[in-house]
């Protein structure tokens, strides 16, 4: 990468790695506060997913990225380059919008070909280039319609390939995949993942879809009213949240409150008046005794029985008050005696459904929870 | 198709009749030989050739219709551009103010308009010493002010319907924000564009009041000319101008809709032809 000389106030150790830098950024509108305080760091070459519920900052974050809104304070450096002041038709930057923003009075191939008529390029390559395009997002048929004569999912390629024609440094994607049915949705994250890896672009995937965020991305970033609650890769995230939020907001999870009893260097008891028994669980890093305690298990992480099961650590007997089945897995609801419930998915590994063994309504199951499986959290939200 | 009942049929006669009975009369009584409008004398077109020697008509109606050509062409250019500037500059400093100031004509009474137009004109001779007769430039100049104000309602209501993501879009692909204006903006709105300009012509043409505050002698516009003349009582000649009118919009209705309908039926091949695969 060239050296560029830093821009006043710039941290020194701008490298490849740190290609897109965001520092302390917050975004007011009025009294409201849409980006609080958000710091990362983005690699060249990477997919990286902002993930959130609706109004939590997302596109705001994109569009002080892309130089549509000024930051209220904080700073952007892309490619060691303070982005300050540079409006969006100078930075090195594209973006597919939300909405797609087609051009309406265009053909598919002027939509797509626009960003290049301020590129130093004769009109021959120009054209390659738009072909090549079409080619990439599979609409070579349709080079000649206009947007609204496009099924959705036709739309949101062209958005896509307009955006990667000027071949950016970075591209940002506003939930790309929003207004396609689910059977497109997995297609084209394949597809997205596919032409990343293919150009070698850097990605930033705005979403608020979890299963595509964890699908798509090398790196996910949870956003929650306006702050990162964590920045981890899409396995961490899932298997160790931070943050009783986070684990609540990826994939679905058990939650009780509970009290600790004692702990053992590398384990911990904790009575959990929910369940009516004392959980033991594997410590990841010592507790403070500060705040509600609350444990978290995963449903897939539960055992299930119909027979007491021998030597197994927390062990709670329950009876199966609901189930449905999914096809490739069922989703129980077990009561607990203390009248709680407990979420518990259990795959369907035999086929033909009517499986002796499989719990139904009524029966009496023992769930057991490995220890290692136990997410302890300190967090008062 | 459904026969309609003898009550409905009823109702939409006399609502035709209604709406086109004063047209129908207007055209028929025009080839009335008669110098009587109400007496009908037989068929003649004499009306017809009176009105083409008559220069006084002819001169208000090259002086009606160069005010409206021209005063529609600034008042679109000026009213596009306060649009624009409303709906899209943000809330910049002024902007209630503009916003007040363009639209008070639409909702003031004309004679007051004029009276104060009227004013602003004497002031500025007094003052400044121009406009020292008042002629085609005061004219031109009320009619662009009170016209603009449709041009621009009609503009900031198309444009509040349009995606600001579609400019960001272009700005995003490195299009510095004049060119946006011209790629994207104006080619967007350019149906309002002209159903603006349509209006302002039209409404340029036919002003009565704000013209009569705002000429100088030997400057009669169309309508003025009509006004004058019928006060001293409905002439043949008259009928026959009203029938032109009607035939001159007629036409242009016709020539307009079967345009559209061409380029309608061009674009249907040319999805046609992307759809069959041929580049
Ligand atoms: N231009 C604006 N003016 C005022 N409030 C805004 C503006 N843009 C966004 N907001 C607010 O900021 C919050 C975050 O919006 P946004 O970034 O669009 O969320 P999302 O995560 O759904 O993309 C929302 O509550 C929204 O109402
Ligand atoms: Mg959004």
């Amino acid at each position: 990468m060239a050296e560029t000389a830093p821009a006043p106030g710039a941290p020194t150790d701008q490298g490849g790695d740190r290609f897109i830098s965001v520092r302390n950024v917050t975004k007011q509108f009025g009294s409201f506060t849409a980006v609080d305080g958000v710091s990362l760091d983005i690699g060249k070459g990477e997919l990286f997913a902002l993930l959130g519920s609706s109004g939590c900052g997302k596109t705001t974050l994109l569009r002080m990225l892309a130089g549509f809104e000024q930051p209220s304070s904080g700073q952007i450096f892309i490619d060691g380059e303070d982005m300050a002041g540079i409006a969006p038709y100078h930075r090195p930057i594209n973006m597919m919008f939300q909405s797609y923003a087609l051009f309406p009075h265009m053909t598919v191939a002027r939509n797509i070909g626009y960003g290049l008529k301020h590129e130093r390029m004769a009109r021959s390559e120009r054209d390659d280039r738009v072909a090549a395009m079409l080619d990439l997002v599979q609409l070579k048929d349709f080079a000649r319609r206009l947007p609204h004569q496009l099924s959705g999912g036709q739309r949101q390629r062209v958005a896509l390939a307009r955006a990667l024609a000027k071949q950016p440094k970075l591209l940002l994607l506003d939930e790309p995949l929003g207004a396609l049915d689910k059977k497109l949705r997995e297609q084209t994250q394949f597809e997205i993942a596919n032409i990343q890896y293919e150009t070698g672009i850097t990605f930033v995937v705005v979403t608020h879809d979890q299963e595509e965020a964890m699908t798509l991305a090398s790196r996910i970033a949870v956003m929650d009213r306006g702050r990162i609650r964590q920045l981890d890769t899409p396995r961490t995230i899932y298997e160790f949240p931070g943050s009783r939020f986070v684990a609540s907001f990826i994939g679905s999870v058990n939650l009780f409150e509970g009290e600790l009893v004692r702990s053992d260097g590398d384990h911990a008891e904790i009575m959990v008046p929910d369940l009516g028994v004392t959980l033991r669980a594997l410590l990841r890093g010592p507790l403070t005794g500060k705040g509600t305690l609350t444990c978290a298990f995963r449903p897939e992480k539960v055992r299930m029985t119909r027979d007491k099961p021998d030597g197994r650590a927390n062990t709670i007997k329950g009876v199966v008050q609901d189930f449905g089945y999914f096809g490739k897995d069922s989703l129980y609801r077990i009561k607990l005696p203390t009248q709680a419930l407990v979420r518990v998915d259990a795959p369907n590994t035999l086929r033909g459904g009517d499986d002796d063994n499989a719990a139904t309504w009524e029966d009496d199951v023992y769930l057991s929870i490995d220890p290692a499986a136990i997410m302890l959290f300190e967090d008062p939200a | 198709m459904k026969r309609l009942s003898p009550f409905l049929l009823t109702m939409m006669v006399l609502g035709y009749l209604y709406l086109y009975a004063p047209i129908i009369s207007l055209i028929v009584f025009s080839f009335n030989k008669s110098r009587l409008v109400t007496v009908w004398g037989g068929f003649s077109t004499t009306w017809y050739f009176k009105l083409f020697e008559n220069t006084q008509i002819l001169d208000a109606a090259w002086l009606s219709l160069r005010l409206a050509l021209i005063s529609a062409t600034v008042a679109t250019i000026l009213g596009t551009m306060a649009g624009i500037a409303l709906v899209r500059f943000g809330p910049f400093r002024g902007r209630t103010l503009l916003s007040g100031l363009i639209t008070t004509p639409l909702v003031m009474p004309e004679v007051l308009t004029g009276v104060s137009t009227l004013m602003l004109f004497l002031l500025m001779a007094k003052w400044i010493g121009w406009p020292a007769r008042r002629g085609f430039s005061t004219l031109l100049i009320a009619h662009i002010t009170f016209s603009m104000t449709y041009v621009t309602t009609v503009i900031t209501s198309r444009l509040s319907t349009i995606d600001v993501s579609i400019e960001e879009a272009a700005l995003d692909l490195g299009s510095p924000p004049w060119q946006v204006l011209r790629d994207i903006t104006l080619p967007v709105i350019s149906p309002a564009i002209l159903s603006g300009w349509l209006l302002a012509f039209t409404i340029s043409l036919d002003d009565v009041v704000i013209t009569s505050f705002t000429n100088g002698p030997g400057y009669n516009t169309l309508p003025m000319l009509v006004w004058a003349k019928v006060r001293l009582g409905v002439t043949p000649d008259i009928n026959a101008l009203g029938s032109l009118i009607v035939g001159v919009v007629a036409i242009g209705v016709t020539l307009s809709s079967i345009v559209i309908t061409r380029q309608e039926r061009r674009r249907e091949k040319e999805i046609q032809a992307a759809l069959a695969g041929e580049q």
